[in-house]
């Protein structure tokens, strides 16, 4: 019997992915804080607006604005008013020596549910008058717990639409795979000249195009939801495109060569050089230009703030799934198209 | 060695010769400047920029597209005898290199006859041509080769042509933008150096498939 | 909440009555039902907010139109096969 436990494991990952990644709540945010503008002083109110918080499950908060490791300061007092909201009053001290006219502060608010809540560059502090009985106080005094409860990252302008990582970006993880198992096998094609090699190679990049066209489309849903535009012209979505463009051009060559075998040779050989035009145009070309994703301008295209260790968790498996689900899907398609190519042979259909 | 020269004189003879084809790519450039600046009347840095890539990715597409028909039919035949694949593919390779080279420059001194040219680095510029023919000759001689193996060979070219030089033509837009003096943020080294790298591993390719698309 | 159950059961019950009939679709609205109470209950009072504000439905957007994709696929592929069977059968 050949193999086939991976596509029930395909499928179960997918069903922890959807289950995990809908169902883990997002930690605590702040929104907002108002005014975002504000001189150093006494008596300094401010009205927070949080996020999955729960302000008045909890005796006593924590109501901390930070400039750096060694200068935060604690509120003086504040006052809830629903579980999403509160006012909290500072006396900011003066802002310290080296500073410059004006400085972004981090709001911290822990505990503020699940976890610590965080706002950076929620406020920005200019020099004000009037004494101040505050003082700068180190991060260090502050017990910020930062992992008590599984939960996915607050990100102000993504919110819940974090969780489009493990489908969109996982999406064209598995898009790279399958693509690149397409060269493979074109590989293998151009080796041994069994023309088996080449029908797999096109139902694989057949998958592979519909998973990229897949991404765009849920890219720009994505996209109209945070960066306001569907289509924005962004590097990588530019890029996304003429990628698929690359691939459509493919499957036009294949059908303007009648030969079976010259076809197989040539498609064969653009393949490879396509799929070698893909990682520039993907992931070097972007890295250049300045770009709504992350992971442009020199970053790392996943780490630090925006894939922590619980959405590792769920999005490293997204990938897998995916791309076995992909694998799934190209295989019936290559049976379809040996089933079509041997009755063509035969010249039992016209199709 | 001797035998990748006298390819490469031998295209030169027949373009020299076949006359229509040479004074046809000249006078198609010709027109296309005359249109772009009476149409734009006043251009300023960084639309010239542009329009010059634009003009040498259609002119190049013209100029390379067409240099692998000549090699069908009983011609073809007669090298496959004689001739080792990958010396006819850098011989090829090369001569593209050069005419692309030579048609960016001839772009440029049009150019400038009619509208005075921001360039500020000259020798930066020159560089800059020189890399992106480089990476334009190499992807252009492939895709003229893949194509020549459909019927509809000149459509096919354009179709699957310009996607793949795309990358190649902003990291181009890009790296001139540097030589009139705008800043696009990070240097221009590393550019080059992405350029290079992609030349290396298309040739690589081509060389490596060429043999495949070379027998019949 | 409880009122929601019973909605949705009613719902379970009128709607799809054939439906509800196979014995598959009713282990599987079992298990649909425990998911859902599962989902419900986990949420507790803050879940009117959390949805309204939080783009989740981005989230289920993207998802369906992912999996919408791959099904429109499967279909066109089943469409396909299904003429290629056709003329194997006539000859």
């Amino acid at each position: 019997m050949r193999l086939e436990w991976w596509k029930y494991l395909g499928i179960a990952i997918l069903l922890y992915t959807l289950l995990f990644g809908m169902l883990v709540p997002l930690g605590p945010g702040i929104v907002e804080a108002s005014p975002s503008q504000t001189n150093t002083g006494p008596g300094r109110e401010f009205e927070v607006w949080g996020y999955n918080t729960r302000f008045s499950q909890f005796e006593k908060l924590n109501v901390v604005l930070k400039l750096d490791d060694n200068h935060c300061v604690l509120a003086r007092e504040y006052q809830v008013i629903s579980d999403y909201r509160l006012k909290a009053i500072f006396d900011l001290p003066a802002l310290p020596e080296g500073a410059r006219s004006s400085e972004f502060a981090t709001l911290i608010i822990y505990p503020a549910g699940t976890g610590t809540a965080i706002l950076p560059s929620a406020v920005s502090m200019k020099e004000g008058y009037g004494d101040s009985s505050g003082a700068w106080v180190p991060e260090s005094q502050f017990a910020f717990d930062r992992n008590t409860s599984l939960h996915f990252p607050y990100r102000n302008i993504l919110m819940e639409s974090i969780r489009n990582t493990y489908f969109h970006v996982a999406l064209w993880f598995a898009m790279m795979f399958i693509l690149g198992a397409s060269m493979v096998y074109s590989i293998r094609y151009l080796r041994s000249g069994l023309l088996d090699w080449d029908l797999k190679a096109n139902a694989y990049a057949q998958v592979g195009i519909l998973i990229g066209c897949l991404g765009i489309t849920t890219g720009m849903i994505w996209a109209a939801n945070t960066w306001g535009k569907a289509w924005s012209w962004d590097i990588k979505q530019t890029m996304a495109a003429v990628a698929m463009l690359i691939y459509l051009a493919y499957f036009v060559l294949r059908s303007s060569i009648e030969d079976q075998e010259k076809r197989a040779r040539t498609g064969a050989a653009y393949n490879i050089f396509a799929f070698a035009t893909l990682i520039p145009l993907l992931y070097v070309v972007p890295r250049l230009v300045d770009s709504l994703h992350p992971g442009s301008g020199g970053n790392p295209a996943m780490g630090g703030e925006d894939l922590d260790n619980t959405m590792r968790l769920v999005f490293y498996p997204a990938i897998i799934g995916w791309t076995l689900l992909g694998t799934w899907v190209a295989q019936l398609t290559f049976r379809y198209l040996k089933i079509l190519y041997l009755m063509r042979s035969r010249n039992l259909t016209e199709q | 060695m001797t035998q990748i020269w006298s390819l490469i004189r031998k295209d030169w003879m027949i373009e020299w010769r076949l006359k229509y084809a040479l004074s046809g790519l000249l006078l198609y450039l010709i027109t296309l400047v005359f249109v772009i600046v009476i149409s734009f009347q006043q251009i300023s840095g960084p639309v010239w920029n542009v329009l010059y890539w634009i003009l040498f990715l259609f002119v190049g597409m013209n100029a390379v597209l067409k240099s692998y028909q000549q090699e069908s039919g009983q011609r073809k035949y007669y090298f496959q005898q004689l001739i080792d694949p990958v010396t006819l593919l850098i011989s090829k390779t090369l001569y593209n290199i050069v005419l692309l080279f030579l048609a960016a420059l001839l772009i440029y001194l049009l150019l400038s006859v009619f509208i005075e040219s921001p360039v500020q680095h000259y020798a930066l510029f020159l560089g800059t041509v020189a890399a992106v023919s480089v990476s334009f000759g190499i992807c252009l001689t492939f895709i003229s080769i893949v194509a020549n193996q459909a019927a509809e060979s000149a459509t096919l070219a354009v179709i699957i042509g310009f996607p793949v030089l795309l990358p190649v033509l902003i990291t181009g837009v890009r790296m001139s933008a540097f030589t009139i003096g705008m800043s696009m943020g990070g240097e221009i080294e590393g550019d080059f150096t992405i350029l290079f790298a992609i030349d290396l591993l298309l040739l690589g390719l081509s060389l490596w498939l060429f043999p495949f698309l070379w027998k019949d | 909440m409880v009122r929601h159950l019973e909605l949705y059961l009613a719902h379970l019950k009128n709607g799809f009555r054939s439906f509800y009939k196979m014995r598959i679709s009713r282990v599987l609205s079992v298990i649909m039902l425990v998911f859902t109470t599962q989902l419900l209950w986990g949420q507790s009072q803050t879940l009117d907010y959390y949805r309204n504000s939080g783009k989740i439905y981005v989230v289920v957007a993207v998802i369906v139109l992912s999996f919408l994709g791959i099904v429109l696929f499967l279909i066109n592929l089943d469409r396909r096969m299904r003429k290629m069977e056709k003329d194997l059968n006539q000859k």
